[in-house]
C-alpha cells in the first residue's frame, strides 16, 4: 500500500512538470482537482486482494534483448534475400508488381497499424472507457474510401508514386514537384511522432536512452529501406502484423479466460469494479461525494468522458476517412501488386485484420481497466500506454511466473517490430518522392538509366532515414502526439482532394493540381499550428498560477504542509515563471485562434475548393482530351503501368 | 520460412525478357507509357485518339454508369453511418447508454456495428465487382479486342 502510494506521489509530481504531453491535454487545466482526487485516492485505497498489481513495467531484459535479437536477425536475412534481388527501380519501389493481394493485404495492415494503435488506443479505453473505443472506429471505416474510391484507379492509373497518378495527363514538372512536397512533409510528420514514440517505449521499456534509442531505430529502417527496397519493407511488415496479430490474440484469450469467456460477465466485470467505479467518479466526473443511486461503472461504458467536443471528432473523423486514402505510404503499396483486382484483395484482407486488431483491442482496454486498474494504468504512463504492457505481465504472472515475463517480452518485441515497420513504410514512400519525382523526372526531366534512378532511390532514403533521426532526436520532450493529426490533416486536404479530382474529374488541370496541394496542405499546417495542439504558456502558467492558490491557502489557513505539498509548490512556481510572459511558438499567441484540434472540417473543403477554382481559372485543353485515356484506363485496367509485364 | 522460399522461387521464376520491357517504359516518363506498352505487347494498346472512341462505347458507357452509382453510393453511406456515431455519442448519451444485454449498450453494440458494416460493404463489393464490373471490364475489353 505504501508503495502504490509513492507511485501515485511520483506520478502526481512528474504529471505536474509534464501535463501537456500526448493525451494527457485531456486532462491539464485540471490537475490541481485531479491532484486533490489523486491524493485522496491514494491515502484510501486498498490494493487488491486478488492481484499485486504491478507498478511499472519492468521488462526481463535478457529474454526481451532475445527476442530484439531475432527480430533483427530474421529481418536483417530477408533484407539480405532482399537486396540481391533489388537491382531495377521496378524491384525497388514495388517488389516488381510481384507482391499477391493476400500478402499485399498482410502488408497493407502491417504499414497501418503503429505503437499508437497498438499501445495507445488500449490505453484510452483503460482510462476513459467507451471514448477510447468509439474513437478507433474511424481507423478501419477510413478503409472504405481506399477500397471504393481510390485503390483500383491507382493502381490502374499509377506506377511508383502518387506523383505518377497526379502526373498522368497534367505538366509532370511541377505536379511531380507539389505531389513529392507533399508527399515528404506527410511522411516527415508522421515519421517525427512514431520516432519519438519509439525512443520513449524504448527507454520506458527497457532503460535505453531516448537518443541511443532513436539512432537504432533509424539505423535499422535505412538498412531496410536502402539495401532491400519495397520487397524488403513489404516482409518486414507482414511479419511485424503477424507478430502484432499473435500477441493480441494470446493477451485476448487470457483476458476472456478471467470473465469466462462471456462477453456479459466481461462487461459486468468491468461495470461492477470499485476500482474503475472510484476512477470513473473522482479522476473523470470529480465527484468528491457519490451521487446517490448514481452507477459510476456504468458510466465507464458510456460516451463522453475523453471526446467532448462533437465537432472537434467530426473533424477528426473527416481527416481519418479521407486522410488515409491520400497516404503516400498506403497509397504505394497498391503499385506493388499486378491488377486492379489484387489490389482490391489486399484492401479487403486488410480491413479484416485491422478490423479485428481493433475489436480485440476494446477487450484488451477494457481487461486492462479491470486487471491493472485505470489507477496504476494512469500512473504508470499518463497516456495509458503501458496498460496492455502491464496487462501480459499481471495475467501471465497469475499462470507462472516467468510467462509474464516472456509475455512482456514478446509484447516489447512486437512494439519494436511496429515501429520499424511503420518508418520504413515511411522512408520508402518519401524516398521513392524524392527519387522518382524530383530527381528523375524535374531535375533529370527522365532522363536517367536504371542504374542511376536507383543509386538515386538509395541516396534519398539514406538522407530522408537521417534526417528522420535528426528531428526524432531534437524533438525530444516535445509534444509530437498532433503531429499525426496534422499528418493525416495534410494528406485529407492536399492530397486526397487532387487524386479524387485527377481521376475523376474531367476539367482537373495542372494549376487546379498544384493549387490544391499548397493551398490544402498549407491551411492544414496553419490551422494547427494556431490550434489548441500547441502549447501556450500563458494557460501553462494559469494552471500553475491554481495549484500555488490552492497550495497557499492551505497555508493561510494555518496548515501545515506536507513535505510533498512543499515540493509541489516550488515547482508550480517555478514553472510559473517560466511560463507567465511567454507566448505559442511561431505566430506568439496567448490563447489558440482555432478552436478545434483536427483541422480537417475547414482544411478539407478548403482543398477541394482550391483544386476546383484553380482548375476553372487556368483550365488545359490539352489535360481535358487527355481525360478519356486516364478515365478509360483507371476503369478498365488497359495497358496497366506494371512493374512487371505478362 | 517455407513461405519465404516459395516467394522466392516464385520472384526468380520470372523470364529475364519483361525486365526489358519495364526498363523501355520506365526511361520515358508515365505520360509515354501508352505507346510504350503498344510497343511492347504488340499492339494490344490502343492509340491515343482511340481512346475517346472507347469511352463513348456503350460497354464502358454501361460499365462507368454502373460503377459510378455503385461506389459512391456506398461510400456515401457509409460515411453517413459512421459519422451517426460521433454525432450520436454527443448529441443522444442517453439513447447510447440504454443496456441491451447486461451492462453491454447501445452505444457499444453500434460502434461494434461499424466494423460489421464497414466489412459487409467490402464484401459486398468484392461480390458485386465479380459478378458485374470485372464482368464488364471482360467483355469490353473482348470487343477491343485487347485482351
Amino acid at each position: 500500500m505504501k508503495k502504490v502510494a509513492i507511485i501515485f506521489a511520483l506520478a502526481l509530481t512528474l504529471g505536474l512538470g509534464s501535463g501537456f504531453m500526448g493525451h494527457s491535454n485531456a486532462l491539464a487545466g485540471q490537475d490541481t482537482i485531479i491532484a486533490d482526487a489523486m491524493v485522496a485516492q491514494a491515502a484510501k485505497s486498498k490494493v487488491s486482494e486478488r492481484t499485486p498489481a504491478p507498478t511499472k513495467v519492468e521488462a526481463n531484459k535478457t529474454i526481451t534483448i532475445t527476442m530484439f535479437i531475432i527480430i533483427v536477425l530474421v529481418t536483417m536475412y530477408i533484407v539480405y534475400w532482399a537486396a540481391q534481388r533489388t537491382k531495377t527501380t521496378a524491384d525497388f519501389y514495388a517488389a516488381r508488381g510481384a507482391i499477391t493481394g493476400a500478402q499485399n493485404g498482410w502488408a497493407i495492415a502491417g504499414d497501418y497499424m503503429s505503437a499508437a494503435s497498438f499501445l495507445g488506443i488500449a490505453g484510452l479505453i483503460c482510462l476513459y472507457g467507451y471514448d477510447g473505443f468509439m474513437y478507433s472506429v474511424g481507423w478501419l471505416v477510413a478503409y472504405v474510401t481506399v477500397l471504393l474510391i481510390v485503390a483500383e484507379p491507382c493502381r490502374n492509373a499509377g506506377k511508383y508514386t502518387m506523383g505518377d497518378v497526379l502526373a498522368f495527363r497534367s505538366s509532370p514538372r511541377p505536379v511531380r514537384a507539389a505531389a513529392a512536397f507533399s508527399t515528404v512533409l506527410v511522411s516527415i510528420f508522421y515519421l517525427t511522432a512514431q520516432m519519438v514514440g519509439a525512443g520513449k517505449l524504448m527507454e520506458l521499456l527497457l532503460g535505453i536512452p531516448f537518443r541511443y534509442a532513436i539512432t537504432g531505430v533509424g539505423l535499422l529502417m535505412i538498412v531496410y529501406v536502402t539495401l532491400g527496397g519495397m520487397i524488403a519493407t513489404t516482409w518486414v511488415q507482414i511479419i511485424k502484423a503477424g507478430l502484432l496479430m499473435t500477441g493480441a490474440i494470446i493477451l485476448c484469450l487470457l483476458v476472456l479466460n478471467q470473465s469466462g469467456f462471456n462477453p456479459v460477465t466481461f462487461f459486468h466485470d468491468v461495470a461492477s469494479n470499485p476500482q474503475i467505479q472510484d476512477w470513473t467518479r473522482i479522476q473523470l466526473l470529480k465527484d468528491a461525494i457519490p451521487k446517490e443511486g448514481f452507477d459510476y461503472g456504468q458510466r465507464f461504458l458510456e460516451p463522453g468522458l475523453l471526446l467532448k467536443n462533437v465537432w472537434d471528432q467530426i473533424s477528426l473523423g473527416m481527416a481519418l476517412v479521407l486522410g488515409t486514402a491520400g497516404m503516400p505510404h498506403i497509397l504505394m503499396r497498391f503499385f506493388t501488386v499486378p491488377t486492379a483486382q489484387a489490389a482490391r484483395k489486399s484492401v479487403i484482407i486488410a480491413m479484416f485484420i485491422i478490423g479485428t486488431f481493433y475489436i480485440l483491442t476494446t477487450l484488451l482496454g477494457f481487461g486492462s481497466a479491470i486487471h491493472v486498474t485505470p489507477q496504476v494504468s494512469f500512473a504508470v504512463d499518463k497516456g495509458g500506454n503501458m496498460s496492455n504492457m502491464l496487462l501480459a505481465q499481471m495475467l501471465g504472472n497469475d499462470i507462472y511466473p516467468l510467462l509474464g515475463d516472456i509475455l512482456l517480452a514478446f509484447l516489447c518485441a512486437v512494439a519494436f517490430a511496429t515501429i520499424l515497420a511503420v518508418v520504413s513504410g515511411l522512408v520508402l514512400a518519401s524516398a521513392a518522392a524524392i527519387s522518382h519525382d524530383i530527381y528523375v523526372s524535374v531535375i533529370k526531366a527522365g532522363r536517367a538509366d536504371q542504374r542511376e534512378q536507383v543509386i538515386a532511390a538509395r541516396v534519398a532514403s539514406i538522407c530522408v532515414g537521417a534526417v528522420a533521426v535528426i528531428i526524432g532526436i531534437l524533438a525530444e520532450g516535445q509534444n509530437v502526439a498532433h503531429l499525426v493529426a496534422l499528418a493525416f490533416a495534410v494528406a485529407s486536404a492536399g492530397n486526397l482532394p487532387t487524386v479524387v479530382l485527377s481521376l475523376f474529374w474531367r476539367k482537373m488541370s495542372t494549376a487546379g493540381i498544384v493549387g490544391g496541394l499548397v493551398i490544402g496542405t498549407s491551411v492544414s499546417i496553419l490551422l494547427v499550428l494556431v490550434s489548441p495542439n500547441m502549447q501556450y504558456p500563458k494557460i501553462i502558467a494559469a494552471g500553475q498560477q491554481k495549484i500555488v492558490d490552492t497550495l497557499e491557502k492551505k497555508q493561510a489557513t494555518g496548515a501545515a504542509l506536507t513535505e510533498q505539498e512543499n515540493k509541489e509548490l516550488t515547482k508550480a512556481k517555478a514553472i510559473y515563471e517560466k511560463n507567465k510572459d511567454g507566448t505559442s511558438y511561431i505566430f506568439g499567441l496567448d490563447k489558440p485562434l482555432f478552436p478545434l484540434k483536427n483541422p480537417g472540417i475547414f482544411s478539407i473543403p478548403a482543398g477541394f475548393l482550391a483544386a476546383i477554382i484553380f482548375s476553372l481559372l487556368f483550365p488545359s485543353k490539352r489535360e481535358e482530351d487527355a481525360f478519356d485515356e486516364l478515365y478509360v484506363r483507371q476503369n478498365t485496367g488497359i495497358g496497366v503501368a506494371q512493374a512487371i509485364g505478362h | 520460412m517455407a513461405g519465404l522460399t516459395a516467394f522466392a522461387s516464385q520472384v526468380i521464376a520470372r523470364e529475364p525478357d519483361t525486365y526489358a520491357r519495364v526498363l523501355s517504359i520506365d526511361t520515358e516518363g508515365v505520360t509515354d507509357v501508352a505507346q510504350q506498352s503498344q510497343k511492347a505487347e504488340g499492339a494490344k494498346t490502343p492509340k491515343p485518339e482511340a481512346w475517346a472512341a472507347i469511352a463513348r462505347n456503350p460497354k464502358f458507357v454501361e460499365l462507368h454508369r454502373r460503377k459510378t452509382t455503385f461506389l459512391f453510393g456506398w461510400w456515401i453511406f457509409s460515411t453517413i453511418y459512421y459519422f451517426l456515431l460521433p454525432i450520436g455519442a454527443g448529441s443522444a448519451p442517453g439513447f447510447f447508454s440504454v443496456k441491451v444485454l447486461g451492462n453491454i449498450n447501445i452505444g457499444y453494440l453500434f460502434a461494434l456495428s461499424q466494423f460489421f458494416v464497414s466489412w459487409g460493404i467490402a464484401m459486398y463489393y468484392a461480390s458485386w465487382a465479380n459478378r458485374v464490373s470485372d464482368r464488364l471490364t471482360r467483355e469490353l475489353l473482348d470487343e477491343l479486342n485487347l485482351k
